[in-house]
């Protein structure tokens, strides 16, 4: 016999005899505690029970002080043993307490799910699978048919504009950006201006670093890494801001209000994108030219060389091309921050979906467009 | 950590709570007992603090002044392994269910159980299908919280907080934006559980349907006077107190207006 010490007087007990028939005791408290004791013994003791008995076993329940939806568990999987075994079951001297936790277990038993458990299997799971990606498409392309109509139309009519919070999110997404965008910058030009450097000495060019940095910085590096700050800052932040008011309810909220999502909260975000890009890019790219300045006092040219140089390095389609980059790419990182918000499925988990997703659907569509404009400007001979 | 005695039927003693936030005091010198096995309800106007209560007598807001014993111990003093301890004898359902919402309802009732037992999982799976069984979700197991509705969230959050057989089960505003049906099965429930398995049952509510079909006893909280405007069995408060915010609330008159003939 094996007993639990659950704080109570009377610890549960059991035991199983099979003379006169075959007969199981349980006594005491049959808790959480005493279940997790005994759940396997009991359960071996019962089939072996039902294996000697001639057609019914008797459980003994007068004992029983206690009973929670554990012990409730195991009496249900007794039973259940008992009867797959072979045995007939009586229980004696059950309590009210005992019935109330075993009704439900009881009533499982005819309960059907409401739906079904199992996988469909590979053909459904399929055609669901090619449904999906042409409803993304579907949802991605009408993003970017409304999106456009509402720029054409803020265009036509800027007073409906809501310019209060354009300006807002610009101050959250360009202003307090520069902090991090002038560490990233500087520490840019400081490295690209260093790695350069040394290679160019062995050929006495070290001027020549100018040129280099300041060619990469306008046209490639200042865009690239202003976008993919600006996707890391704040096109998660409108994920997550439009993906929790789309989980409260606040977005069905605007439309029965007759407000247009779109005017109402995308509008605002995506011009303060195409607002802030360019100028954090030029920022951007002054900063890394100040980063490579510095380094380049260690090799032994002063700053008034240096920018002679950039200026004499530098044309305006440099300037310009790396703008155009950089409109697009605020476009991109506020539009898809944006929508991934929007298509925020239901509850916290698929909040943090939609700004991973918004994060890393921007950065791939950079580095993808980056790829697009430098064809197109060869070819164009910009 | 200070300890209670004197009275083996009391499962949670307040004595002198005061509460609120910083500057803010909501309730002074607060005084009452939860016995053990009874359905006691906090009932209050809006904003009167009802929810701030009880969520100190789970420890999550300190009081300003004041002792809460759950179960023996302060939890206002408690450290955090004591805490630990009075909160496994405790389940708690929130406002708004709180279901964790990447899990389907039965993963969300399992939780309880895997983290503090060492039930096999079979044992585990049975008791918590049975436990969404009993607030008449057996059905409904495999579904995701968003998958369902709002009353079938917030009886899969009751079936959650019992889950362990807790010997004091708070419930706050159990019954709010469900239809009658389903209310009066919540209700039927919950004495379900006081009744026939002991459990001490704390509820915060403005039901006041629901609070005359199952109440042992009600504390009403008045926030003019900071403090509780009266003490005891519901019918018998409306038929007797003569308290007038405490007659206005229980009979839904307003005494202040003349009523249309």
């Amino acid at each position: 016999m094996d007993s639990t010490a659950a704080g109570a007087e009377h610890p549960f007990e059991y035991d199983a005899t099979a003379e006169p028939g075959p007969r199981l005791r349980l006594a005491g408290r049959l808790d959480v505690h005493a279940v997790e004791r005994h759940w396997g013994p009991l359960r071996r003791r019962a089939r072996e029970l039902a294996r000697q008995g001639a057609g019914a076993v008797s459980v003994d329940l007068d004992g029983v002080e206690y009973c929670d939806g554990a012990g409730a568990a195991l009496l249900h999987a007794l039973e259940q043993d008992l009867a797959t075994g072979g045995a007939e079951v009586w229980f004696e001297g059950m309590g009210r307490m005992v019935r109330e936790q075993l009704a439900p277990y009881r009533e499982l038993e005819s309960v059907e799910p409401a739906r079904g458990v199992h996988g469909r299997g590979w053909w459904p799971g399929l055609l669901d699978g090619i449904d999906r990606v042409g409803q993304a498409a579907h949802s991605q392309f009408s993003f970017v048919g409304e999106l456009t109509r509402a720029i054409g139309s803020s265009l036509r009519h800027p007073r409906q504009v809501r310019w209060g919070d354009t300006l807002r999110v610009a101050e959250a997404a360009g202003f307090q950006a520069l902090p991090i965008v002038s560490l990233i910058a500087f520490l840019l030009g400081v490295i690209l201006a260093f790695q350069s450097a040394i290679a160019m000495r062995q050929f006495g060019g070290e001027i020549f670093v100018a040129n280099l940095v300041a060619v990469s910085l306008f046209r490639e590096l200042g865009p690239l890494m202003m976008a993919i700050l600006l996707a890391g800052r704040s096109g998660a932040a409108f994920a997550a801001e439009i993906g929790t008011m789309k989980v409260n309810e606040e977005v069905n909220a605007l439309k029965t209000m007759g407000l247009d999502p779109m005017r109402f909260l995308v509008l605002p975000k995506v011009l303060a994108g195409l607002l802030v890009a360019p100028l954090l890019a030029l920022y951007a790219n002054m900063i890394g030219l100040i980063g490579a300045a510095v380094v380049m006092q260690g090799f032994g040219i002063p700053w008034v060389a240096f920018f002679n140089q950039v200026t004499s390095a530098l044309t305006l389609s440099d300037l310009v091309s790396g703008l155009v980059k950089a409109v697009v790419f605020g476009l991109v990182v506020a539009g898809v921050g944006c929508l991934r918000g929007l298509q925020t499925g239901s509850g916290a988990a698929s909040v943090g979906l939609s700004t991973t997703s918004a994060v890393v659907t921007s950065i791939i569509l950079i580095v993808v467009l980056d790829g697009v404009f430098a064809v197109l400007f060869y070819h164009l001979g910009v | 950590m200070a300890r209670v005695s004197e009275d083996a039927d009391v499962v949670i003693r307040v004595r002198g709570l005061t509460m609120g936030f910083d500057d803010l005091v909501l309730m002074r010198d607060l005084d009452f007992d939860v016995r053990r096995g009874e359905i006691f309800v906090i009932l209050g106007g809006s904003g009167s603090g009802k929810s701030t209560l009880l969520k100190h007598m789970i420890g999550l807001y300190q009081p300003l002044a004041g002792h809460i014993w759950v179960a023996g111990a302060d939890i206002a003093e408690a450290d955090g392994a004591q805490r630990e301890a009075i909160l496994q004898r405790v389940g708690v359902m929130y406002q708004m269910g709180a279901l964790f919402g990447s899990m389907t309802l039965l993963e969300n009732v399992r939780l309880p159980l895997e983290v503090h037992t060492d039930l096999p999982r079979e044992a585990i799976d049975a008791i918590a299908r049975a436990r969404l069984q009993l607030v008449g979700l057996g059905a409904f197991a495999d579904f995701m919280p968003s998958e369902i509705s709002g009353g079938m969230q917030k009886r899969a959050a009751i079936a959650r907080a019992m889950v362990r057989d807790p010997e004091v089960l708070f419930l706050d505003e159990p019954s709010a934006g469900l239809d009658p049906i389903t209310s009066a099965d919540l209700d039927r429930l919950i004495q379900r559980l006081a009744r026939t398995l002991d459990m001490t049952i704390v509820i915060v509510s403005h039901e006041l349907a629901s609070i005359f079909a199952i109440a042992d006893r009600v504390i009403m909280l008045d926030k003019e006077s900071q403090g509780i405007a009266a003490e005891g069995d519901p019918a018998t408060l409306r038929d007797t107190s003569n308290h007038p915010w405490v007659q206005r609330f229980l009979r839904r008159t307003d005494s202040d207006e003349e009523r249309p003939a």
